[in-house]
């Protein structure tokens, strides 16, 4: 046999979806032409093979067949039957069971103990049927101690042994001497606003703790039997089950003691529900035909889209008031908003005076807002000297201001003409860190210091970090309290992740692909692999792959040095005579690369590819999908990362989330290494992975909508569903944690590939309740990488009947919508300036502006609220920027586009690696 | 009958755990669980069914006896393993039965076809290189070995592995049948471009020379 016989010969053997890795057949393949073509001929065979048809059975055998099927499922029991006893057989053994049971215990004579035991198991279920609330942390027991029993632990039970011990938790004695439950609740939390937080912290008291009385012990522990009328509670991890106020004292939350001061001078809803029926029907009488749902998911989409699509949108909010058409406005024209459309073209004085307030705040994060809290108090000044210059219409009385908050929170309640959506399968995933056209849109705007753009932040919630977990939930509400009949209001899921991180990062196993063919990003290239090789651990292997004409493997793993790093990249530039390696061969050869080196008992993760693109086509990329897809239901994570302005970065962000990868964005060559040391990063600093949500609304209970999220349909169910049962069997065969998944729930899923160590985020839901009651339970379960196990978490909602003034944690509900609508504002105010529609931007900025005033003059809490004031401010800035309009070259009406994208996006998401 | 893409449908390449509940949920009595399973493996099963040359008759009789041994044989299913392997092992097991049982069943092509296309026109011969039929029956005619090997290799991805686990072959054996599988193909390849270079009646002759399956 000579040596292109041979040759041949592997060539039939090897697999035809991977490039050549033996360097031999790659030599004679680029001297031999004829070998060569036979290499050719051999690819595009598997070509014509791949492209061969699917024949498909005709729908008449098909039903045929599947109607026997059932048919036989129904009349023969060959399935069941063979694995049931029959009744009578069950009967009898249970009979004969209870026989020799009863026998033996009269035997024994302990046949009153048993019975005994009987009323114990009576009073023990009524407890467990007061606690309404339960978080229980699941355990897994050691793979190695199979027959040790699985702990369930109820933390509410455990929590109110400690309680009752605990003395620091006593408030002070009840009034009454044998007070309702009601009474008490509602007596310490005054007690405790009055001492504790609208003077100072709760040490600043200096009052000894004062025992807690057995009476009020009892009533609190019997609290929910006894209660007839149901108390708002909200619960969760980090949450005490018994009252709102202790949860705030003792898990140091950050809702404001200012806030706590002021609910005692929140004006009483009774105004606005008077003021929504004197207003709603001239709101909602022309409530639009446009779908909620449409829009939304054009929200959720263009929440990633690229600055230069010109899409029109319609406001969500905008969609109460009356049917939003794309017009363009004449430049005097009104406001489109209905809220303002009638409101005198005034100027605006109404800021705030009390820039002393005082503000303790507990933790890091509350550092973080006093300090914006500080800018803010020195800018208030010079923004109400430039108001004036704001909208040229923006000042109102305070009358105005008054009416704008009553037309608004008319919107918000409005129940006309609403449509429901199903409270159930699956929906879009609205926590996705690290969008790379975001981090795009920064890094441009880092770039420009030319124009005076709004600085750009996350927006705080306050809520705890876990401290016995990877992550706490809470659930709340925008009202405190419904009447009978219709009520609409918002439901607020949160999350927040512990601080800590998941450990250093394992060994990894990485296929770096590169397609810079035809681009002059040699430089960037350069840098990203030196900066690889500088990250690189002893035990980590990288090999790199390359499109085109040189294609392949060009650095094996034992070769990534920087010698070998030099020479292959200055091969790149050369012309080679080797066959041309497409994309999508060079993707099967990295995953066929991983899967050889591929260690079984590796964390998730460890093993991944990174394609770094300079200009792949939006065709090549779609033609790998499916292979990302399914590498990553095996473990195979894939990351994409783009380098400079990508034509396709949608594309490759949307490629990344089907490897449970990450897309990133190099802006240039200097920005190599903290693009790296972030993705080399990002598996340590996941705390919880595979978090799925259970939101199941209470009867009578319907869905508006979730705002920021969409239904997702059967194929992105499916992809869902395979997506967590890889996480969630990686994990079992790694970690050792109990594979728990493969069932759909009932109500609202939602499913978060990974969770990262201090991301904040919180879901929001839109809702028409019909009476007072349970209104929605929250089950949430994750695999805790913190702990190692798996983890689940219980939050129940229940709203009193009445009349409440909202408390703090309503007023951060509200705060949220009201950020929600400034987002959605902002965007809308961006798309209008981009199809060159100037005034109608001014006028979307004018609307939510007055509006924010107007919310800030009607609520005492928000006067001072530093995270609104930046977002008037912000409005302020955009506004100055638009109407000064001769002064900005009209080049960069695109920044203040990409700006207003940037901040509409990051304001309601906290963001991971 | 003629599906436009074989590899390129949306989830054909994507491994899905969830079809390892499908058999469990079917025995649970979940009348959706088994229709689930047939519309996944509707065109699979069928295609393997008319590339092993059955007519059309032994097709349908065929695909409605695999998946009832599919839904009798439910319960011995074992979810920690992969779905599509086990599946094929009773389609392949059904087929041979098929074949035993009935001789006259295992008709190579089905005769009118066999006797149309080999004298094809032009224009015929034309029409099957765009539709690639050349290659259907090229895979067809190859031995029943080498067939079997080869079509269930491109049936769902399926692994060496797997096709010697559903054939009962050792896997050096399946390499050696798809070795000769894609000699056979890849001279039918060659001959077909060769072809087309020369006129259609020149063409015809050629490819008879050569072999060319079809012809």
């Amino acid at each position: 046999m000579n040596k292109c016989d041979d040759i041949r010969t592997k060539l039939m053997e090897l697999d035809f979806s991977t490039a050549i890795s033996e360097s031999n057949i790659e030599q004679h393949l680029s001297e031999c032409e004829s070998c060569s073509g036979f290499y050719q001929d051999l690819v595009a065979l598997q070509d014509k093979v791949e492209e061969m048809p699917e024949y498909d059975v005709s729908e008449e055998v098909f039903t045929q067949t599947l109607a026997a099927v059932q048919a036989s499922q129904t009349t023969n029991s060959n399935i069941k039957s063979a694995t049931r006893i029959s009744q009578q057989w069950a009967t009898g053994l249970a009979a004969s069971f209870v026989l020799v049971a009863v026998a033996g215990l009269l035997y024994n004579g302990s046949l009153s103990e048993f019975q005994g035991d009987f009323s114990q198991v009576e009073l023990e279920s009524k407890q467990d049927v007061s606690v309404k609330n339960k978080e229980t942390v699941w355990i897994d027991p050691q793979p190695a101690d199979e027959g040790v029993t699985v702990e369930f632990i109820d933390i509410s039970e455990v929590r109110q042994e400690v309680l009752a011990q605990q003395p620091v938790m006593s408030r002070s004695a009840p009034a009454k001497p044998n007070p309702s439950i009601n009474g008490t609740l509602s007596q310490i939390q005054e007690q405790e606003m009055d001492l504790g937080y609208s003077a100072g912290s709760r040490s600043e008291q200096a009052a000894p703790p004062v025992e807690m009385p057995e009476i009020l012990e009892e009533a609190e522990i019997e609290s929910s039997v006894q209660d007839a009328e149901p108390v708002s509670a909200i619960y969760s991890d980090e949450q005490d089950s018994l009252v709102e106020v202790d949860r705030i004292a003792v898990t140091g939350s950050r809702i404001k003691r200012t806030d706590l001061d002021d609910t005692s001078a929140i004006e009483s809803l009774d105004q606005e529900k008077k003021a929504k029926k004197e207003n709603h029907p001239v709101t909602t009488k022309e409530s639009p035909q446009m779908s909620l749902d449409d829009l939304l998911k054009h929200v959720q989409r263009s929440a990633t889209e690229s600055s230069n699509e010109n899409l029109e949108r319609e406001s969500y909010f905008r969609s109460y008031g009356k049917k939003s058409t794309k017009q363009k406005p004449k430049p005097a024209a009104p406001p489109e908003d209905g809220l303002v459309a009638n409101m005198p073209a005034r100027e605006s004085s109404v800021e705030s005076n009390d820039t002393t307030g005082r503000y303790r705040r507990e933790a890091n994060k509350d550092s973080e807002l006093l300090a914006e809290r500080k800018v803010v108090a020195d800018d208030s000044t010079e923004d109400r000297r430039k108001g004036q210059q704001m909208g040229g219409k923006g000042r109102l009385n305070s009358i105005d201001l008054n009416q704008v908050a009553q037309q608004y929170l008319a919107q918000m309640s409005s129940t006309e003409n609403l449509s429901f959506k199903q409270a159930t399968g699956y929906w879009a995933n609205t926590y996705v860190p690290g969008d790379s056209n975001m981090r795009w849109l920064q890094a441009k705007l880092q770039q420009t210091g030319e124009l005076n753009l709004p600085e750009v932040r996350s927006n705080l919630q306050p809520f705890d970090v876990p401290n016995n977990s990877a992550l706490a939930f809470y659930l709340n509400s925008d009202q405190k309290s419904v009447t009978e009949g219709p009520t609409r209001m918002r439901l607020q899921v949160g999350i927040q992740a512990g601080a800590h991180q998941g450990g250093h990062r394992s060994a990894l196993k990485l296929a770096v692909v590169l397609d810079v063919q035809g681009s002059s990003v040699q430089t960037e290239v350069k840098s990203l692999l030196s900066a690889l090789l500088k990250n690189k651990q002893v035990s980590d292997q990288i090999t790199v792959f390359v499109t085109g004409n040189a294609g392949g493997q060009i650095i094996k793993a034992d070769d990534f040095k920087h010698g070998p790093i030099q020479v292959a990249l200055a091969n790149l530039s050369q012309t080679s005579k080797k066959p041309h390696v497409s994309l999508k061969r060079n993707m099967s050869a990295a995953y066929s690369w991983l899967q050889d080196h591929d260690d079984p008992n590796a964390v998730l993760g460890s093993s991944a590819v990174w394609l770094i693109s300079a200009n792949t086509s939006s065709a090549q990329l779609a033609a790998i999908e499916p292979m990302v897809q399914q590498q990553a239901t095996d473990g195979i994570t894939f990351s994409s990362l783009a380098i400079g302005d990508h034509p396709e970065r949608m594309k490759l962000e949307r490629l990344a989330l089907m490897g449970q990868g990450h897309s990133r964005v190099m802006v240039n060559d200097q920005d190599a290494q903290r693009v790296i040391s972030e993705e080399l990063l990002t598996s340590s600093k996941a705390v919880a992975r595979a978090l799925r949500l259970q939101i199941k609304l209470a009867e009578g209970v319907k869905l508006i909508d979730v705002l920021g999220s969409y239904s997702l349909d059967e194929v992105q169910a499916q992809q869902v569903r395979a997506a967590e049962q890889s996480l969630d069997q990686r994990m079992a065969k790694n970690w050792g944690i109990t594979a728990d998944r493969g069932q759909d729930e009932d109500g609202i899923q939602m499913v978060i590939p990974s969770y990262f160590a201090g991301d904040t985020h919180v879901i929001l839901l839109d809702v028409l309740v019909s009476k007072p009651g349970p209104i929605a339970e929250v089950n949430a379960k994750y695999k805790d990488l913190i702990h190692l196990r798996n983890a689940r978490s219980s939050m129940n909602l229940e709203i009193q009947s009445g009349q409440h003034e909202p408390g703090p944690l309503e007023l951060n509900v509200m705060k949220n919508v009201l950020t929600y609508r400034f987002t959605l504002a902002l965007r809308q105010a961006g798309n209008d300036l981009r199809s060159g529609d100037h005034q109608a931007a001014i006028n979307q900025l004018n609307s939510i502006l007055k509006i924010y005033q107007a919310m800030r003059q009607k609520f005492p809490a928000w006067k001072d609220d530093s995270e609104l004031m930046l977002d008037e401010r912000a409005i302020k800035q955009y506004l100055q920027l638009l109407n000064n309009q001769s002064s900005i070259d009209p080049s960069q009406y695109q920044l203040i586009v990409d700006s207003m994208s940037l901040m509409s996006w990051q304001r309601l998401l906290s963001h991971g690696p | 009958m003629q599906q436009p893409k074989y590899k390129s449908a949306s989830n054909q390449d994507v491994v899905d755990l969830e079809e390892r509940t499908w058999l469990a949920a079917h025995i649970r009595g979940d009348q959706h669980a088994f229709a689930k399973l047939m519309q996944a493996y509707r065109k699979p099963v069928y295609s393997l069914l008319v590339r092993y040359g059955l007519d059309s008759s032994a097709r349908d009789d065929l695909f409605q006896e695999a998946f009832l041994k599919i839904h009798k044989s439910a319960h011995t299913y074992q979810a920690s393993k992969p779905l599509s392997p086990w599946i094929f092992t009773i389609v392949i097991n059904t087929i041979r039965n098929a074949q035993r049982k009935q001789q006259p069943l295992a008709i190579a092509i089905d005769e009118t076809e066999e006797i149309e296309d080999r004298q094809p026109t032009p224009e015929k011969s034309a029409q099957l290189d765009e539709t690639l039929n050349w290659l259907e029956h090229a895979v067809i005619q190859l031995p029943q070995a080498q067939a079997e090997a080869f079509t269930l290799s491109i049936v769902k991805g399926m692994k060496i592995k797997e096709v010697g686990e559903i054939l009962g072959l050792p896997i050096n054996t399946i390499k050696t049948q798809l070795r000769r599988a894609r000699q056979t193909l890849l001279a039918a390849f060659q001959a077909k471009k060769g072809s087309q270079s020369m006129t259609s009646e020149q063409s015809r002759t050629s490819a008879r020379n050569n072999g060319v399956p079809h012809e």
